[in-house]
C-alpha cells in the first residue's frame, strides 16, 4: 500500500461523517461592535435523518386517458357534454366566466376541479393526479407524440402552503411559474418545463401544450373560485420586509478582491435592538468594463450588473413572517443556543455565508458593513 | 438556490447550473482546492474543471448531498494536480505533509501491493465509525481536507497541541486497524 492509496481511500469517507465534521463547531471569535467573545457550540443534529426517508409516493394515481373514462387515475371525473350546464353552476366559483365554457370532462381531485379544454385531442395528451403530500404536486399533463410515444411534460399544478409559495415562487426565477390563484389556506401555482419539452416540429404537439396551459391560466382559478395571485407587485417591492435594513459585503475569496456580494438584512418580526435580522435578499456583482474603439480616447467605462436573489427560510408550511415571529419568541425565551446567531447582524451574515452559500470557512474576516448595494443594474 | 433545484439545471442540461454551483459552492471548492494547493491560480482551475466533472456526471448521477459531492471532486482534481506539480518539482503544500503523516499508518507495508480502492475505502468508514466524533471530525478536515492543524484548532476552539495529539492518537488507531484488517503487516 501507498501513501496515495491511503489518502484515496479517506476520499471515500461516508456523506455522513463529512457533514458532521463541518456541524461540530467550536469556533471562536469577536464580532465587532458586540465586544465579547461567541462559542457556537452547536450539537451534532441528525441531519441525515430527512435523506435516510425515501419519497413514500412517487405518483399518487395509475395511468389513464380522459377519452375514454369517466374515471380518471381513482378521482372523480366527470363527463359533461357540450350541452350541458356551465361547469361552474355546481360550485362556489365565479360565474362571470365567458360564455363559451363549456367543458367536456372535470377531474375532482383533493377538494379542487379541473376542466379539460374542448379545443384539444383527448388522445394527445394524458392527465396524471398525483398525491400533494408528495412534492405538492395535484396535477401533471404530458403529450403523446404522433409517433405514438409519451414525449415531454405539457404542464404541472401545484398546491403551496405559503411558506411554500414563498420559497418556490417568489424566489425562484428558473422554472417558469403561474401563480394561479389562492384560497386563503394554500396557493396553487402552474409550472411549465424549461427545457424543449415537444418536438418543435410536432404542430399538434406544440398547440396542445398551448391550449392547455392557457386554458389553465384562465379558468382555474374562476374554477375554484381562488384570489388572483401576483408575484410582479412581490418583485417590484425594494425589501421584502419594512423597517431598517443593514448591509453587509461578503468577499467570498476574502477581502483582498474587488469580487463580493453584498447582503441585505432586515428584521422581520420587531425593530429595534430587541428585533432579529434576517438575510432577505443578496447581490451578486459582475463588473463590465467598455474597451473604447481604435482612436477613442475616452476611459474604459466601468459598468456594474448583477443578479438579486430573494431569500425566505426554510420554514415548511409556516410563512417566512411567522416563521420569525416564532423564532424572535424563541430567542427571547432562551430557547435558542446562540442567540446572537439571529441578534447581531455581522453573526446573522456569518451564519448566512456558511449554511446557506456553503462556505463553511466563512468567519467575520470575509465580511464589512457597508452604506449600500453599489449602484449597478440588477436583474432577479 | 436551493441543491435540488441546481441538480435539477444539470439535468436539463441548462448551464445556469454551472453558474449557480460556481455562486453557491464556489468559495467553499476554492478553499479545499488552496487547502491541498497552496496556489490561488491552480486552485481556481481546479474549480472551474470540478463544474465540468459536476456536468458530465450529473446525468446519470444524481448527487445525495451536492456540497459534498463537488468536495470530492475538487479534492480529486486538487490531488491530481499536486501530483504533477510535484513531479515537475514546481512546490510542494500542506498536503504533502498530510501524506507524510499518513505514511506513518502504512509503516512497511509493500508498495507494490496491489490494493483494491473500493475495499480500502469501506475498510476506512468501519475505522471512522468507531472514532468519537471529535476524534473523526479532527481526522476528516486533517486528511480529506488537508487544513492545517492551525485551522482546525480554530474551528474546533482547540488548541494546536491538542489537535496534533488527537492526530497522533488517531494515525495510531488507523494503523492498528489496518493491521487488523490485513492491509499492513
Amino acid at each position: 500500500m501507498k501513501k496515495e492509496d491511503l489518502w484515496n481511500a479517506v476520499g471515500e469517507a461516508d456523506d455522513i461523517y463529512l457533514k458532521e465534521s463541518e456541524e461540530l463547531m467550536g469556533v471562536t471569535y469577536n464580532p465587532p461592535g458586540v465586544g465579547k467573545t461567541l462559542i457556537y457550540a452547536a450539537s451534532i443534529v441528525a441531519v441525515f435523518g430527512a435523506m435516510l426517508i425515501l419519497p413514500k409516493v412517487l405518483f399518487g394515481g395509475s395511468w389513464g386517458t380522459p377519452a375514454d373514462t369517466s374515471k380518471v387515475n381513482g378521482s372523480d371525473t366527470t363527463e359533461v357534454s357540450d350541452s350541458d350546464t356551465d361547469v361552474t353552476a355546481d360550485t362556489d366559483a365565479d360565474t362571470s366566466a365567458p360564455d363559451d365554457y363549456k367543458k367536456e370532462y372535470i377531474s375532482y381531485h383533493e377538494g379542487v376541479q379541473l376542466s379539460f379544454p374542448i379545443d384539444v385531442d383527448d388522445d394527445r395528451y394524458l392527465l396524471f393526479q398525483t398525491d400533494p403530500s408528495y412534492e405538492s404536486v395535484l396535477y401533471q399533463i404530458f403529450y403523446l407524440a404522433s409517433d405514438g410515444n409519451w414525449d415531454g411534460e405539457i404542464l404541472r399544478i401545484y398546491r403551496y402552503s405559503e411558506g411554500e409559495y414563498e420559497r418556490n415562487v417568489l424566489a425562484n426565477f428558473i422554472t417558469p411559474t403561474y401563480p394561479l390563484g389562492t384560497d386563503g389556506e394554500y396557493y396553487y401555482v402552474m409550472t411549465v418545463p424549461t427545457d424543449v419539452s415537444i418536438d418543435p416540429n410536432d404542430e399538434a404537439g406544440i398547440k396542445t401544450a398551448s391550449v392547455w396551459r392557457e386554458h389553465v391560466k384562465t379558468y382555474f382559478a374562476l374554477e375554484n373560485g381562488l384570489t388572483p395571485l401576483d408575484k410582479g407587485e412581490f418583485h417590484s417591492r425594494e425589501y421584502t420586509y419594512d423597517g431598517e435594513h443593514k448591509f453587509i459585503r461578503y468577499y467570498p475569496y476574502g477581502t483582498d478582491t474587488d469580487y463580493f456580494y453584498t447582503l441585505v438584512l432586515s428584521q422581520p418580526a420587531e425593530q429595534g435592538n430587541d428585533g432579529i435580522w434576517c438575510v432577505e435578499r443578496w447581490y451578486d456583482m459582475q463588473k463590465a468594463i467598455s474597451t473604447p474603439h481604435a482612436g477613442d480616447t475616452s476611459e474604459p467605462v466601468t459598468k456594474i450588473t448583477g443578479n438579486i436573489h430573494i431569500e425566505f427560510p426554510d420554514s415548511g408550511m409556516l410563512s417566512a413572517k411567522e416563521y420569525y415571529a416564532e423564532l424572535h419568541a424563541k430567542v427571547w425565551k432562551g430557547q435558542t443556543a446562540v442567540p446572537m446567531k439571529y441578534l447581531d447582524p455581522l453573526t446573522v451574515s456569518i451564519a448566512f455565508a456558511r449554511e446557506v452559500l456553503g462556505n463553511e470557512f466563512a468567519d467575520a474576516s470575509y465580511f464589512v458593513e457597508v452604506d449600500g448595494v453599489p449602484e449597478g443594474e440588477y436583474t432577479y | 438556490m436551493t441543491d435540488e433545484a441546481i441538480i435539477e439545471l444539470y439535468f436539463l442540461r441548462n448551464e445556469d447550473a454551472i453558474r449557480e454551483s460556481d455562486t453557491k459552492y464556489g468559495a467553499y471548492c476554492h478553499a479545499i482546492a488552496e487547502n491541498i494547493l497552496k496556489s490561488g491560480a491552480d486552485a481556481e482551475e481546479c474549480v472551474n474543471d470540478t463544474w465540468m466533472r459536476a456536468w458530465l456526471a450529473i446525468p446519470p448521477q444524481r448527487p445525495r448531498v451536492l456540497k459534498l459531492f463537488f468536495a470530492r471532486i475538487t479534492r480529486n482534481l486538487s490531488f491530481n494536480r499536486h501530483r504533477e506539480l510535484t513531479a515537475d518539482k514546481r512546490g510542494r503544500g500542506e498536503l504533502d505533509v498530510v501524506l507524510d503523516e499518513l505514511e506513518y499508518c502504512i509503516g512497511t507495508s509493500d508498495v507494490d501491493e496491489h490494493i483494491e480502492a473500493e475495499a480500502l475505502g469501506e475498510s476506512i468508514n468501519r475505522f471512522l465509525a468507531a472514532l468519537d466524533v471529535r476524534e473523526r471530525s479532527v481526522f476528516l478536515r486533517r486528511y480529506f481536507y488537508a487544513e492545517p492543524i492551525g485551522v482546525i484548532a480554530a474551528r474546533y476552539g482547540l488548541r494546536s497541541g491538542n489537535v496534533s495529539t488527537i492526530l497522533s492518537r488517531t494515525r495510531k488507531k488507523l494503523r492498528a486497524h489496518l493491521q487488523r484488517e490485513g492491509y499492513i503487516v
